[in-house]
């Protein structure tokens, strides 16, 4: 670490964009969720009516917090199936399995692809009328399978997370890839000779070295959850879903700031009311992912 | 004892082997809905309205361009492609510029407000930028800015918290010596963070131009809104327009997929070594 | 055919005449404007008009922007309050809030006696006045909800135009055993599950609408409104609206019907030519859902065009193109490139669609307008219908329990 005045002269340049088009626009939104405002004409002053409305009213908190729970229940899909499955395919890349080199290629692909071509695929694939898979199922004699998917509120969100596996799934993948490549050999080579087989290796060797990947993909995962738009939005429309089952914080906040397909009723004060709801959440996630991880830390470094 | 640990070995090894086959052949079986998802709309991009009509999922009777034609020339897709182009790089430059610099100058140096500072920079990841964009239209207004690609791509520069995240923790790893040894050979900060740092440091800036060439080269939202003129389009942009009313589009938007697949498939099946291997340096360590 | 072109000739004759020598003070006019449509739906006559206006005015510049429906009042207010909106944009008119709230706040320009819309009946200006004040100019289509049929599968099984309401259940039970879908539909799509209901209510309880017309009151909630939901519901249980109809969009719906995968499509009229661009090979027809007296109603509504921007920097030019667009010429170039039905007689369309549509004997109101018109103040009745409105096919909500929470919000 340096004392010198140098570091001014690296900060300043960085430190005035990103004031004045990321810290400018979050402090005019809490400015403005004090206010009833539909994006023209004057503001009115409310005071804490919009967060008020949010939390209390009746339809307005049945709605965000169904939509919270649908995040949070993404982040449960995050830890206990996207992750693990990133852990494992991660792995069988890493023993190479054959075709290793094609099937990373083709795992990854889908990630370079756009969302909104992501979600124009689903609809090729799921669309009841017009989609593959219910074609699919008439012609080969297995008529009464054919189903709603995206229309069925038992399914949509299975098929959600389907559709995020497939296309998302390669960067953490990666990330832990890499990871095991950096265990060390001489580990490896010890415990082969033990005689230990490739599962027995994963658990026990390469499993417990991949704390810093993990963090990383953690915190990737869990700022994706929390800000989930792009993707339900193109495959459940902007109303989140059948029975709302893709209904997410950032579509109600949509929904509410910026009106429905063409109806249009804006309204930008109670809408920056609820992102700026969502930012201390996502805060307080973090506070406590940070602390989690650092106790976790602390553990792993006692138990060595 | 030895005897037989070896033979539980050798089984294990023969079920392991059959194990391992298995997988391949599941995971190949798998990727063979990417190659159908994509190659199916490629070859619809080549089908005349009535084969498309009739035949959505199969072989094109015959091979036609004229949808080509329509989404390049007439749908403007070339404008729209080099558009793209454009605010990918400079959106690119500028971040990785900002966004290395930034975390250079808080992890390399002790300062009041270091740690302060630190968390300000984070604060951006948690922010849904559709919030911002009035007040950004105010600002881009007033800066003269509105309608055009650089305005847009100083937006996208400002998104850097994940870079600097990325970068801060690139450096914590850094050998201070080295620096040490050029300040001695007379280099200033600025001389070293150019001729020293920047060469060692190449594998993360790929990291980090990548990752946040995808996303800008992705995003429709901020071009929808901030490049309302037809002339600025960009490519992803034309895309969402096809894709969120596929009905009147039927026929020009497996065309304008394509078109808008091809170049980055091209570009991930030459380099999806670096790419992959580029994406995942610098978010391990640390 | 001959006397009509004729005829069309003649407008079009007369049309320029009385037109030009209006302009002939300024058929220099020149600048640039920029307009703003919401959806791509219009882009095909947005674009006939604006050509035609050019060729009279050559030096004109116009820079035609159509945004995506889901986006367009969030990127106007952004445009408003960055003082860089549009010269002339479309807005939904008095059927939604947004016209009166730009008015309210000075930024339309007001068109009374500025713009000449002698073409349109008061009926349909109403859309486009706010307290006798003029805000926009009208489009002459009637924007209706219709019946589309395939005709090579009604005939293949032997089936005609319903005469009744019960033979048009009829009829889709038939349709249905024969293992054809009888009706696309989009149920997981609010719009659409709308222009689909409003015909089934006319068609069952005609009174409803047609005493809400005679000035009486009419809840929200009435029985017969949740009888034809209900109904729709039942069509679906039975299969009519075809396997997993909640998951099928707005888009998908209408693409099944022109790929010749359904028997019938119940949607709106302006759809006719993206049918027609998709598959000119589809041969089909529409007709209007019959009452059981055999009368056959027509859920119509009168369609906003443009408004001027209060600060435009071509007040005149901008005024010039909607005298224009307002015009005979002007809307006869509009209707007939969307192939929709034309509000006035003095525009005739050569589609045989639409003049299947326009054999209808009453017109009628549609429900969604009069909850609309009749929100209590500070509500918005529409944004909780078109949250909802889907639940009731996919178990979210009851009928009764979707009525009741949207009665609490009109008067």
């Amino acid at each position: 670490m340096k004392r010198s005045r140098a570091y001014i002269g690296f900060i300043v340049p960085g430190f005035l964009i990103y004031t004045v088009f990321m810290i400018v626009p979050i402090v005019f939104a809490v400015y403005m969720s004090f206010f009833n405002w539909s994006g023209v004409g004057p503001m009115v002053p409310v005071g804490l009516a919009n967060y008020r409305k949010l939390l209390f009213s009746s339809r307005e908190s049945r709605i965000f917090f169904n939509a919270l729970t649908n995040n949070f229940k993404y982040v449960g899909v995050v830890f206990l199936i996207i992750t693990p499955l990133q852990i494992v395919f991660a792995y069988v890349l890493y023993i190479r399995i054959k075709a290793h080199k094609y099937i990373q290629f083709m795992l990854f692909l889908p990630y370079v692809i756009s969302t909104s071509i992501i979600g124009f695929f689903a609809t090729m694939v799921f669309d009841p009328n017009i989609g593959m898979l219910n074609n699919l199922l008439a012609a080969v004699g297995l008529p009464h399978l054919r189903g709603a998917w995206m229309g069925d509120p038992n399914m949509s969100f299975k098929i959600f997370v389907a559709i995020v596996i497939w296309a998302f799934i390669g960067n953490g993948m990666m990330i832990f890839n890499a990871n095991m490549k950096e265990v060390s050999h001489d580990i490896l080579e010890a415990a082969r000779i033990d005689g230990a087989g490739e599962l027995a290796m994963f658990f026990r060797v390469v499993l417990p070295q991949l704390g810093s990947s993990l963090n990383t993909v953690s915190t990737l995962s869990i700022i994706y959850a929390l800000t989930m738009f792009d993707l339900p939005f193109l495959l459940g429309g902007v109303q989140g879903g059948v029975n709302n089952t893709l209904d997410f914080v950032q579509m109600v906040f949509y929904r509410r700031a910026f009106g429905g397909t063409y109806f249009g009723e804006t309204s930008l004060g109670y809408g920056s009311a609820i992102s700026v709801t969502v930012l201390v959440i996502i805060m307080a996630c973090f506070l406590l992912l940070r602390a989690l991880i650092y106790a976790l830390e602390r553990r792993q470094a006692g138990s060595i | 004892m030895t005897k037989r640990r070896a033979h539980k070995s050798i089984s294990e090894t023969r079920s392991a082997a059959v194990a391992k086959g298995i997988i391949s052949v599941v995971l190949i079986l798998y990727s063979f809905i990417a190659i159908y998802l994509i190659g199916n709309s490629i070859l619809n991009a080549f089908k005349t309205k009535p084969d498309l009509i009739a035949n959505t999922f199969g072989w094109p009777n015959a091979f036609v361009l004229e949808n080509f034609r329509i989404v390049l020339v007439e749908d403007g897709f070339m404008r729209n492609l080099i558009n793209s182009l454009l605010l990918v790089t400079m959106g690119t430059a500028l971040l990785v510029a900002f966004s290395s610099t930034v975390s250079y100058g808080l992890s390399m140096y002790t300062f009041r407000g270091r740690g302060f500072l630190s968390n300000y920079f984070t604060i951006g990841l948690m922010f849904p930028i559709q919030l911002g964009i009035l007040p950004l239209f105010i600002i881009l207004k007033w800066l003269n800015l509105v309608n055009s690609l650089f305005g847009l791509a100083l937006i996208y520069a400002a998104n850097m918290s994940f870079s600097v995240v990325v970068f801060s923790r690139f450096f914590r790893g850094f050998e201070h010596a080295l620096l040490e040894a050029a300040r001695i050979d007379g280099a200033n900060d600025f001389q070293s963070f150019i001729f020293l740092v920047i060469p060692i440091m190449k594998p993360v800036v790929f990291t980090v131009a990548l990752l946040n060439f995808i996303m800008i080269w992705n995003d429709f939202y901020l071009p929808l809104v901030f490049l309302t003129n037809s002339a600025n389009r960009t490519l992803t942009l034309g895309i969402y327009n096809y894709t969120a009313d596929f009905l009147s589009n039927w026929n020009k938007v497996f065309a304008g997929v394509a078109v808008a697949l091809a170049p980055i498939i091209v570009i991930y099946f030459f380099f999806s070594e670096r790419i992959v291997t580029g994406l995942t340096t610098g978010s391990v360590k640390g | 055919m001959k006397r009509l072109l004729v005829l069309v000739l003649l407008f079009t004759f007369l049309s320029t005449v009385l037109v030009l020598p209006a302009m002939a003070e300024d058929t220099k006019l020149s600048g640039k404007l920029v307009i703003w449509e919401h959806t791509p739906q219009f882009e095909e006559p947005g674009k006939a008009v604006i050509a035609a206006f050019k060729e009279l005015h050559p030096d004109v510049e116009i820079d035609f922007q159509v945004k995506t429906s889901d986006q367009y009042y969030n990127l106007l207010a952004t445009a408003f309050s960055a003082e860089e909106a549009p010269d002339l944009f479309w807005t939904n008119g008095t059927a939604t809030t947004n016209m009166g709230a730009y008015a309210q706040q000075g930024l339309l320009m007001d068109l009374t006696d500025k713009v000449d819309v002698s073409l349109f009946s008061d009926t349909i200006l109403k859309i486009s006045t706010i307290d006798g004040k003029l805000y926009a100019s009208p489009t002459a289509e009637s924007g209706g909800r219709c019946a589309y049929y395939n005709k090579d599968i009604f005939a293949q099984l032997n089936l005609e135009i319903p005469k009744t309401f019960d033979e048009f259940e009829a009829m889709l039970a038939t349709i249905h055993e024969a293992g054809i879908l009888p009706i696309s539909f989009a149920g997981s799509d609010a719009w659409t599950t709308l222009f689909f209901f409003e015909p089934v209510l006319a068609a069952m309880h005609l009174d409803y609408t047609e005493s809400y017309l005679r000035g009486e009151h009419v809840a929200i909630n009435d029985q017969r409104v949740a009888d034809a939901m209900n109904k729709l519901i039942e069509w679906g249980e039975k299969g009519y609206l075809g396997v997993g109809y909640t998951g099928v969009s707005g888009s998908g719906a209408m693409l099944a019907f022109s790929k010749g995968e359904a028997a019938m499509s119940v949607d709106g009229t302006w759809n006719i030519s993206t049918i027609n661009n998709n598959n000119p090979d589809l041969n089909y027809g529409a007709f209007q859902i019959p009452t059981n007296d055999g009368v056959r109603p027509f859920v119509g509504t009168s369609s906003n065009g443009f408004s001027i921007y209060a600060h435009t920097k071509y007040p005149d030019l901008a005024l010039a193109f909607l005298n224009y667009f307002a015009s005979l010429e002007g809307q006869t170039i509009w209707v007939n490139t969307l192939d929709s039905i034309p509000a006035t007689s003095k525009i005739v369309s050569e589609n045989p669609v639409v003049n299947d549509i326009t054999q209808f004997d009453v017109m009628t109101e549609s429900w969604y307008n009069i909850m609309v018109q009749n929100a209590k103040e500070d509500e918005a009745p529409g944004t909780v219908w078109e949250e909802d409105q889907t639940k009731i096919f996919s178990g979210g909500i009851t009928v009764e329990d979707f009525l009741n929470e949207l009665q609490e919000l009109v008067k």
